[in-house]
């Protein structure tokens, strides 16, 4: 039998790294490509974008808080690491669910301008991206929080700048580029730089 | 919504029926795959019939664990008579997409006696030429943990052109394992 | 509704309702792990798996599926097949398991799989249905496989072929043939990252450019000033 071992609570992680790495090198919609749908259909207008990278970076950090207790003091004692990706989406899609009930009921404002985006979280790879990453990294439960939250401040920054390069490119009538077309070619771009500058660059 | 004509509890029936349907297939499927799991493991068999099957260390009859702070760090080498003839380690280093795998042997003076590549995710075509090349592996033979570096870092070892990166993490992976091992030896 | 043809399905689902170029969904494995020709063959033949098994118990349990509570009934079944994909993986196909990572869990949050469930499945009986899965699955693989090919052709200036067959080393992927090879220099940057970007990027140009081509030739047919 294997021995359990919990990684702790306190990080023992440089957490440096681990947020460089989550926001640039290893960055969710740039080079582990998680996320892509959003990426694709909610960068045409920076509002939309900003709506969604908002509800995105909340329940990631909120994903990591919640599945890491569930992974390591349910799921690893009882050697039902098997139901990782079951448990992880169940949980996620209940905690959504739990959110847009909460912020209807108590916030409408809140609700307007993040509510729409929040149904579209539940089937978002990089929320399950994030806490499948944080288990198979082995991370303590404070550098899962982090990473989680790094992530989705990657994953924020790229949605807004694609969203401004897309909404430059309609208001010129570049007609060829305009759909997605033009989205993947601002991505490679932003890629370009996270891949090439930063493994040359060592931090 | 207009088609709710299903009552609570009659949902909360089909739901608990289709989990417990869910249980028993993923069960099953986990004994089969387990079976299969150990049998590979078994074949395998623990780090230390892995070293002695890939002869990182010549000589050596059998490997002893050594372990520092509840981890196996390294290995001891033992000859058929029972005389240290050298140590072996497995151990996961940072790489560049993710960590690498490396296992290898060295005698008593630290001289590498082996080097191998287990696992790695390099960049296909470029970075993993530092496990399908078996060459770069072997300029490993021989040299000492002060050699230990790439050629442009004043070492012995000449990195893969295209993957310097690559190359030189497993090189600084290696002579930072080798380092650690000299320093708990001694 | 006319009656449609077995046949018929698996053709629109390859080329009218193609998941990655028209529909433009499940974008994160088509770009992740397409940097070969293996890769990309392991990772449609997974998701052919789940597709598969989703749409047919989907389907099958239609009539009984409370409505309110639809989703996580499809997110369950999907669940339960990507689990088994992924432990049969790791199980019998050692190596893909470790090339594919996260991305096989991660076929249950894939938008084609739910989405063929809520547009199709959950709608449908169960023979058309295997079609519908078919046919997405085949136009999902000839894009995984397309995108592969390129990237590891111009990035390693060499492609091999592979097969899933039963051999004398039990299941596993055997190379067909001799690797293609150009007389280029290889780029690196089409296994990185970027060069996912500029793969897809580039075809979907290629395919609007086609298609607008048609779409000017059936007006002008039809008598259209432009």
């Amino acid at each position: 039998m294997m021995d359990i071992v919990t990684p702790g609570y306190m990080p023992h992680e440089a957490l440096f790294p681990i947020v460089v790495d989550a926001m640039f090198t290893k960055n969710f919609l740039l080079v582990m490509f998680l996320g892509l749908c959003s990426f694709v259909g909610l960068t045409t207008n920076s509002e939309t974008s900003k709506g969604m990278s908002m509800a995105v970076t909340f329940v990631m950090t909120m994903s990591a808080i919640l599945t890491w207790p569930i992974f390591y003091y349910l799921l690893k004692p009882n050697h039902l690491m098997f139901l990782q990706t079951i448990c992880f989406i169940l949980v996620i899609a209940s905690f959504v669910q739990l959110v847009e009930f909460i912020i209807h009921r108590y916030s409408p404002p809140l609700y307007r301008s993040l509510g729409i985006y929040l149904p579209l979280i539940s089937t978002n790879c990089a929320v399950l991206g994030v806490v499948l990453l944080n288990v198979k990294e082995d991370f303590s439960y404070g550098a899962s929080i982090v990473y989680a939250f790094g992530a989705g401040l990657g994953y924020s920054w790229v949605m807004l700048a694609t969203a401004a390069v897309r909404e430059k490119l309609i208001m010129r009538g570049v007609d060829l580029f305009n759909g997605f077309i033009g989205a993947f070619f601002a991505a490679m771009m932003m890629a370009l730089i996270v891949v090439s500058y930063f493994s040359v660059v060592k931090l | 919504m207009a088609e709710t004509k299903d009552s609570t509890v009659s949902i909360l029936i089909k739901l608990t029926v289709l989990a417990m349907i869910a249980a028993v297939v993923l069960t099953a499927t986990y004994g089969v795959t387990k079976k299969e799991l150990d049998r590979r493991a078994e074949l395998l068999g623990g780090p230390g019939k892995q070293l002695l099957d890939m002869g990182a260390v010549p000589g050596a009859a059998t490997f002893k664990a050594v372990t520092v702070d509840g981890e196996d760090l390294y290995y001891e080498a033992y000859d058929g008579s029972g005389n240290l003839v050298g140590y072996g380690f497995i151990a996961e280093i940072p790489g560049l997409q993710d960590v690498m795998t490396v296992a290898g042997g060295m005698d008593l003076d630290f001289k590498m006696t082996y080097v191998t590549v287990v696992a790695q995710k390099e960049t296909p075509g470029i970075g993993d030429k530092v496990q399908k090349q078996p060459e770069f592996t072997a300029q490993f033979k021989g040299v000492g943990p002060d050699g230990l570096a790439l050629c442009s870092d004043g070492g012995q070892i000449d990195g893969i052109t295209g993957a310097t990166l690559s190359s030189k993490a497993v090189t600084d992976g290696v002579h930072d394992i080798v380092a650690h091992i000299q320093q708990e030896v001694s | 509704m006319a009656e449609k043809s077995f046949v018929g399905e698996i053709i629109r689902g390859i080329i009218k309702d193609n998941p990655v170029f028209v529909l433009v969904l499940g974008l994160c494995p088509t770009l992740a792990v397409t940097t070969s020709f293996a890769n990309g063959l392991g990772m449609s033949l997974a998701f052919a798996f789940v597709m598969l098994g989703s749409n047919i118990f989907v389907s099958a349990i239609r009539k009984i599926t409370p409505p309110g509570v639809r989703i996580p009934v499809f997110l369950l079944i999907i669940c339960t097949f990507v689990t088994m994909v992924d432990m049969l993986l790791e199980a019998y196909l050692p190596p893909m398991y470790e090339a594919l990572g996260i991305f096989v869990p991660l076929i249950v949050v894939n938008c084609i799989v739910i989405g063929r469930a809520e547009a199709y499945a959950n709608r449908n009986p169960v023979l058309p249905s295997i079609a519908d899965a078919i046919g997405i699955s085949i136009g999902y693989m000839l894009v995984l496989l397309l995108i592969g090919s390129i990237r590891e052709l111009f990035g390693t200036g060499k492609l091999q072929l592979v097969m899933l067959m039963s051999g004398a080393e039990g299941i596993k992927f055997y190379n067909i043939g001799n690797p293609l090879t150009i007389p280029i220099d290889p780029a690196v940057m089409m296994i990185t990252p970027p060069g996912a970007f500029l793969t897809i990027g580039t075809l979907m140009l290629l395919f609007k450019i086609i298609g607008d081509r048609k779409r000017i030739r059936q007006l002008r047919k039809e008598g259209v000033e432009l």
